[in-house]
């Protein structure tokens, strides 16, 4: 069975995830504070009343603990975790009151390698609990202790590479995968999602390249919108992935993208190649970035960009049966671009993806020698 | 009735004992933490704790309730702004007594609100094996004495 925990190294510092939606209640807080903090202002609402609080009020140990089981309930389950030593710097920042709802943002602050156990790393996050009036009522900071991953995990369907922290130019922090090529690299490929996220089909198609020698990177590019997106290829996966896709559309990508070149850059000259949505990043990229060249497959907006000129050397490839881009406005879009390299196969949308039922093989197969040898012939 | 006033430096307060069941080990994981090792003495016994242990936060509720019992109940305190380095050293295991252990490292009455102040200390739970399980630093929000306030 594959592994899908995280892992110490799954897990980039800047990572963001959101999770709540715990209504608290007065006879919960009364339960709680019965039982652990007996103080007049958690139990009593007439003493309450009367107090600094002017109510009843959580004690700010069952704050805590609500939190936790958002934590167990959101986070916890799918990682390599190994309990925690303790957490620092707690603070209970405003009353937490009957009625109120509570939500966690957590932030990936700090990741430290142990040196006694090598099996082990420390991670700390940035945790904060808000209500629903978007108020910060507790802040702390979170330890967890994770397993390293096992250094024999890249047989089949365990991926090779690990996460990396970019920064875009307006200065957002964000996580990108990134496989690396053993020995010298011959360049780097920057590689663009579909609207599934960075999921296991990305990674594996990461790791291609990685394997073909070059640096390979792919951005988070949704996580502006909502962070480490890793959908399959469900009916209600594609209508969620294409809602996130919607919020994520913009210049955005494209900053993204460049701060993923920016960081393959240390391997020498940078590729783009994207899939889907990733496609429509690679066409806009291919005109308004600075990458070396670019390789789109499918992308649904090039059709309505059309008049878009790219300035490095791109290869575009299209399906015959991609009902989304209808081949007979890709003929024209075709003639209208002498300078592009395009190609149309005898195949549907989301052919290279061997995830999906509309993988053909032999297309992905011709596709993917064509983006090598364009890769061969511009990066090296 | 205990005032920040009361308060000093170099205080030690016995907080008394508690002895812990696994039912209320249980109870309070399937409420808050319900990860195999807390609600189970079975799948404990798989994980490397090896057997039932108590959540960390119940842990921490533990020291809360003698804290109450002992010195926050005949005094008057105001709640808390936090606490700092929270530490789970050792397992707390089904039918561990422990023991708690308050001392009070300092008194800070407020700048801007005269009647208040705050008062800081390590917390600490030490087991029936002399073993300390649970410290942390933080701090007790506490009226002062009538009248105790500079004018």
């Amino acid at each position: 069975m594959t592994d899908t925990r995280k892992y110490f190294e799954d897990i980039a510092i800047g990572e963001r995830r959101d999770c709540g939606g715990k209504v608290v209640t007065k006879e919960e807080i009364v339960a709680f504070a019965t039982e652990y903090d007996p103080q007049s202002f958690h139990i009593d609402e007439a003493a309450a009343k009367t107090s600094i609080y002017g109510g009843l009020i959580a004690s700010g140990w069952h704050t805590g603990a609500m939190v936790m089981r958002l934590m167990v309930d959101n986070f916890v389950s799918n990682v390599a975790s190994v309990g925690s030593p303790g957490f620092d710097n707690l603070r209970w920042v405003k009353p937490v009151r009957p009625g109120d709802t509570l939500h966690v943002r957590s932030e990936c602050i700090e990741k430290i390698e142990s040196k006694s156990r090598p099996t082990i790393g420390i991670v700390k996050f940035k945790n904060e609990t808000y209500n629903q009036k978007g108020e910060t009522v507790m802040t702390m900071t979170a330890i967890g202790l994770y397993l390293r991953r096992p250094k024999d995990k890249t047989a089949k369907g365990e991926v090779m590479g690990e996460y990396v922290t970019l920064k875009a130019e307006d200065g957002h922090g964000f996580p990108a995968y990134v496989a690396r090529p053993e020995g010298k690299a011959r360049g780097g490929v920057v590689v663009i999602q579909e609207i599934f996220g960075v999921n296991a089909h990305i990674k594996q198609v990461t790791d291609g390249f990685a394997k073909d020698g070059y640096l390979a990177v792919a951005p988070d590019m949704f996580h502006r919108v909502q962070q480490g997106v890793d959908l399959g290829y469900t009916q209600e996966e594609v209508t969620k992935g294409r809602e996130i896709a919607m919020k994520a559309a913009g210049e955005n990508l494209l900053r993204d993208a460049e701060a993923a070149r920016a960081y393959a850059a240390s391997a020498g000259k940078v590729g783009i190649v994207g899939y889907c949505m990733g496609g429509s990043v690679v066409w806009s990229a291919a005109a308004h970035g600075k990458f070396d060249c670019a390789v789109g497959y499918y992308g649904g907006r090039i059709l309505e960009n059309a008049a878009l000129k790219p300035r490095c050397p791109t290869l575009l490839h299209f399906g015959e049966k991609d009902a989304g881009i209808p081949i007979d406005k890709v003929r024209p879009f075709i003639a209208q671009h002498p300078e592009v390299e395009s190609h149309i196969y005898a195949a549907d949308h989301g052919f290279n993806c061997d995830h999906r039922h509309h993988y053909d093989a032999a297309a992905a197969k011709r596709a993917r020698e064509r983006t090598i040898g364009h890769f061969r012939r511009h990066l090296g | 009735m205990r005032y920040l006033d009361d308060f000093a430096a170099g205080q030690v307060f016995d907080l008394g004992v508690k002895t812990v069941t696994a039912e209320e080990i249980v109870r309070f994981a399937k409420d808050f933490d319900p990860q195999p090792f807390h609600l189970d003495e079975a799948a404990g016994k798989r994980t490397h704790f090896g057997g039932l242990v108590a959540s960390g936060w119940q842990t921490a509720g533990f020291l809360m309730r003698l804290l109450v019992d002992a010195v926050l109940r005949e005094s008057a305190s105001l709640g808390s702004p936090g606490v700092d380095e929270v530490r789970w050293l050792k397992p707390v295991r089904p039918g561990d007594t422990l023991c708690g252990r308050l001392e009070c490292l300092g008194v800070e009455p407020s700048r801007s609100k005269p009647d208040r102040g705050i008062a800081r200390f390590v917390y600490e739970l030490w087991n029936q094996g002399g073993e300390c399980v649970f410290r942390m630093k933080g701090m007790g929000l506490f009226a002062r004495k009538p009248g105790a306030a500079a004018p």
